[in-house]
C-alpha cells in the first residue's frame, strides 16, 4: 500500500532534479493523507518540505546554503545541547544565515502557520546546537533524510555548505548512500572524519540514496519512502521544537504522536527494504537513540526537543531497549496494516484487537475463494447455444464499429510479455464486447464501483477507467437499455 | 478498496482466453472438468491481470505443481512461466540473524516464565499466532512471507478475489440472461447487443476456426 504510494511519489522524484517540481513535492505527502493523529503534522510537514525543498527551487547558492544551514542547525538543535565538542566552520556560517531563512520560507505558502514556526526555531537554536558526534551517527544510521531534496544539493555543487562540510567525493557519497540503503551503519561509525563533514556526507549520502538515477528501483523506492520519513519525523521534530520548554508530560504525548510517524515511516521503509536489514538498521537506529536518550536525561534540562526525528523514541516510562523498541515500531506497522484490512473487509469497523481482527480476515478470504470454486461450478453448469452464424455476423459487426479495447488500461507491475497473448485479434473484439457490456451493466448498479479509494494507500496503483470504457461501448443508451432489460428478466 | 475497471477488464479477457484455450467443451468433459478448468483460467487470469506480486508468483507455483496444469500455464503465460515458477519456492524462508533469533527467544522465554497465570497479552500473542499461520495456508505463497509482508498481500489478495468473484458473478448473469432472452424470442429482432453475448458464450467451446487453427499449431492441451 505503502509501497505503491511511494511508487507514485517516486515517479515524481525523477523530476526533483529540475528543481521544478519542489512543490509538487510536499502535496503528495499531503495527499497521502496518512491517519495523522495531530493535524499540526501537517503544517510541520509542509513547512519541513518546503524548507527543504527551498534549495532545490532556488538555484541560488546562497539560499540554498541558508536553507540547508537552517535544517542542519535545526537538526544539530535536537542533539544534546549539553555536548557542544566543537565549534567548527560548520557554526560560524550558520550564525549569519539564520535571519535570511525567514524570507526563504517566507516564499514557499504552503504550511501556512508552520512557516514561521521553523525559521524562528532555527534563529533560537544554532548556537546550541551541536556538530553532535552522536547527532552525526544518528544521521548516518538513518536512510529517512530528505532525500528529495538531494536535486537541489546535487544541484547546487557549489554550496557553500557543502564546499565547507564536505571533503568527500560525490561518489563515495553515494557509495554511502547505497551503503545506508541497505542498512550498512558504517558512516556514523567513521570518527576519523570531522562531525561536520560527516554531517554533510550523511545529509548527502541520504539523499543519494532518493536519487534516481544513483539507485535501483527498489532504492528510489526506499528513497520516497524516506522522503515520507524524513518529512515526517521532520515535522515531528519541528513540533517538538515549538515548545522549547515541554514539560515532561508533553513528552509521552509527543513522543506518542511522533511514534506513529516513525513506525509508519520504518514500517514503510522496512517494506522496501529486506526485512532483516532494516531491523538491523532500526535496532542500531534505537540502540544510539536509546543511549542518547539516557545521556540527555543525565544532563536533565527540561527544554529537551525530542530526538526522534530518525529514529523511533522510547516513550516515558517504557523500556529502552533496542528490543522493545524495535518490537514497538513492528506492532504499530501491523496495526496500521490492520487498519487498511479493516477497510477492506465489510463490517470490521467495530471490531478492535489484532486475533479478532485476524479471524474477520481468514474468514473473509475463505468466504471468497468458496466463492469462486462455486461460481466456477455454476459458469460450467451454464450450458450456452452456439450460434456460428450470429458469431461471424457479430465479428464483422464489431470490427466495424468500434476498436478492440485497448491493452495497455490496466495498470500493472511488470510482467505485460505475457499478456501479449491478451492481444489475439480474435479474442480481442468479443472480449471487448463483454467488457463493455459488462462495463455498462455496472454503470446504473454500482457506479462508486471501481473508483480508486482517494485516501487508501492502493489507490494511486488502482485507476479508474468507467467513463473510458463506456465510451467504447455500443452506445451508452443502448447497452443500459439491453442490460436492465436482461437483469429485469431474471 | 475496490479494484479498478481496468483491472476487471483484464482479468476477464484473461479468463476468457483462458477458458478457450483449455479447449474443454460442453460435450466431451465432465462437469468437475469443466469446474476445474474455469476455476485455473480464472486464477490465472487473476494473477496475470494482477501482474508481479508474492501472492501471484506463489498462486502461479502452486498451480504449475499439478502436472495437468503445466502444459495450460506455459500456453498462457509463455516464457514468464518458467521465471516464477524457479523464484518461488514455498520453503522459503526469510534469512534471519541467528543472534537476533536466539536473542528474542531468549526475551520471549523469559516473558513467558515470569507470567504464571495466562496473561492476556501473551494469550493474544499465540491467538495471533495461529491465526497467522492459518492466514499463510490461505494466502498464496503466504508461507514465506513474514507478518508484515503478509498483511499487504492478504490486502492485495483479498481484493483481487474480491474482483475476480465480481466478474464471475456479471459474467454468470449475462450468460443466463442471454440464455433466457434466447428462449423468449427466438426470431432474429433481439437487438445488436445480444448477438454479441451469444458470440462471446459460442467463443467458449473454442469451435471457431481461428482459434482451432491456432490451437492446432501448438501442442494439444489436455485439461
Amino acid at each position: 500500500m505503502e509501497k505503491e504510494r511511494f511508487l507514485s511519489v517516486d515517479c515524481k522524484s525523477p523530476d526533483m532534479n529540475s528543481g521544478a517540481v519542489a512543490d509538487q513535492v510536499p502535496r503528495p505527502f499531503l495527499d497521502l493523507g496518512w491517519e495523522q493523529p495531530v493535524h499540526h503534522d501537517a503544517q510541520f510537514e509542509s513547512a519541513i518540505s518546503s524548507l527543504v525543498s527551498s534549495p532545490s527551487s532556488n538555484p541560488s547558492a546562497g539560499n540554498g546554503s541558508v536553507v540547508v544551514r537552517a535544517l542542519i542547525g535545526r537538526f544539530g538543535s535536537i542533539c544534546d545541547s549539553g555536548e557542544i565538542s566543537q565549534t567548527s566552520c560548520y557554526s560560524t556560517p550558520l550564525d549569519s544565515p539564520p535571519k535570511l531563512t525567514l524570507p526563504v520560507l517566507g516564499h514557499q505558502q504552503q504550511g501556512g502557520g508552520g512557516l514561521p514556526m521553523p525559521g524562528t526555531m532555527a534563529d533560537g537554536q544554532f548556537t546550541p546546537f551541536a556538530a553532535n558526534p552522536g547527532f552525526t551517527e544518528r544521521a548516518a544510521r538513518s536512510s529517512c533524510f530528505g532525500a528529495w531534496s538531494y536535486g537541489g544539493l546535487g544541484d547546487q555543487s557549489g554550496l557553500p555548505v557543502a564546499r565547507n562540510l564536505s571533503r568527500v567525493p560525490s561518489s563515495h557519497l553515494l557509495k554511502s548512500a547505497g551503503a545506508l540503503q541497505m542498512g550498512v551503519p558504517d558512516n556514523g561509525k567513521d570518527a576519523s572524519k570531522s562531525n561536520p563533514e560527516r554531517m554533510e556526507m550523511e545529509m548527502r549520502s541520504k539523499l543519494g540514496g532518493g536519487m534516481p538515477p544513483s539507485s535501483t528501483s527498489g532504492r528510489t523506492m526506499v528513497g520516497g519512502s524516506a522522503n515520507n520519513v524524513s518529512k515526517r519525523k521532520a515535522a515531528s521534530k519541528g513540533r517538538g521544537k515549538e515548545s522549547p520548554l515541554s514539560s515532561s508530560n508533553l513528552y509521552s504525548p509527543t513522543a506518542a504522536e511522533d511514534e506513529h510517524p516513525d513506525a509508519k515511516i520504518c514500517k514503510s521503509a522496512k517494506t522496501n527494504g529486506a526485512d532483516k536489514d532494516s531491523v538491523v538498521k532500526q535496532e542500531t537506529e534505537q540502540n544510539i537513540g536509546a543511549s542518547q536518550k539516557k545521556g540527555k536525561e543525565n544532563n536533565a534540562k527540561p527544554p529537551e526537543p525530542p530526538k526522534d526525528y530518525i529514529h523511533v523514541r522510547a516513550r516515558r516510562g517504557q523500556a529502552t531497549d533496542s528490543h522493545s523498541l524495535a518490537e514497538r515500531v513492528r506492532r504499530e506497522k501491523i496495526s496500521k496494516r490492520m487498519k487498511f484490512l479493516q477497510d477492506l473487509v465489510p463490517g470490521c469497523n467495530k471490531i478492535t484487537g489484532k486475533a479478532m481482527m485476524l479471524d474477520e480476515i481468514i474468514n473473509y478470504v475463505q468466504s471468497l475463494q468458496r466463492q469462486v470454486e462455486f461460481l466456477s461450478m455454476k459458469l460450467a453448469t451454464i450450458n450456452p447455444q452456439v450460434d456460428f452464424d450470429l458469431e461471424t455476423l457479430l465479428q464483422e459487426n464489431m470490427h466495424q464499429e468500434h476498436e478492440p479495447l485497448p491493452q495497455q488500461v490496466y495498470p500493472l507491475e511488470g510482467t505485460s510479455t505475457a499478456f501479449s497473448y491478451a492481444q489475439q485479434p480474435q479474442g480481442s473484439p468479443l472480449q471487448s464486447a463483454i467488457t463493455n457490456g459488462l462495463g455498462v451493466s455496472q454503470q446504473p448498479l454500482c457506479p462508486t464501483d471501481g473508483l480508486a479509494d482517494a485516501t487508501s494507500q492502493l489507490g494511486n496503483f488502482w485507476e479508474s477507467d468507467l467513463r473510458y470504457v463506456v465510451q467504447l461501448g455500443f452506445g451508452q443508451s443502448q447497452g443500459a437499455e439491453f442490460f436492465s432489460q436482461s437483469l429485469h428478466a431474471d | 478498496m475496490q479494484a479498478t475497471k481496468s483491472f476487471e477488464q483484464a482479468f476477464l479477457k484473461q479468463m476468457l482466453l483462458g477458458i478457450q484455450l483449455s479447449a474443454v467443451s460442453h460435450t466431451t468433459g465432465s462437469l468437475q472438468e469443466r469446474k476445474s478448468a474455469i476455476k485455473l483460467s480464472a486464477d490465472v487470469a487473476m494473477a496475470v491481470a494482477r501482474g508481479s506480486k508474492k501472492w501471484t508468483r506463489g498462486l502461479i507455483a502452486s498451480l504449475s505443481k499439478e502436472e495437468q496444469n503445466r502444459s495450460f500455464l506455459q500456453f498462457v503465460l509463455g516464457k514468464e512461466f518458467e521465471r516464477p515458477a524457479k523464484i518461488c519456492h514455498s520453503s522459503w524462508k526469510i534469512p534471519r540473524s541467528k543472534n537476533i533469533v536466539r536473542r528474542s527467544l531468549r526475551f520471549l522465554s523469559k516473558r513467558q516464565s515470569n507470567i504464571r497465570a495466562p496473561n492476556s497479552s501473551v494469550l493474544a500473542g499465540t491467538l495471533v499466532e495461529k491465526r497467522t499461520q492459518v492466514l499463510k495456508r490461505l494466502v498464496p505463497g503466504g508461507e514465506s512471507m513474514d507478518a508484515f509482508s503478509l498483511l499487504d498481500e492478504t490486502l492485495d489478495y483479498a481484493t483481487c478475489l474480491q474482483a475476480q468473484v465480481d466478474v464471475m458473478q456479471k459474467l454468470m448473469t449475462t450468460l443466463e440472461a442471454s440464455k433466457h432472452s434466447r428462449r423468449a424470442d427466438s426470431d432474429a429482432q433481439c437487438p445488436k447487443e445480444k448477438f454479441h453475448l451469444l458470440a462471446m458464450v459460442g467463443s467458449w467451446y473454442s469451435t471457431r476456426k481461428g482459434l482451432r487453427k491456432r490451437l492446432s499449431k501448438r501442442p494439444k492441451l489436455t485439461l
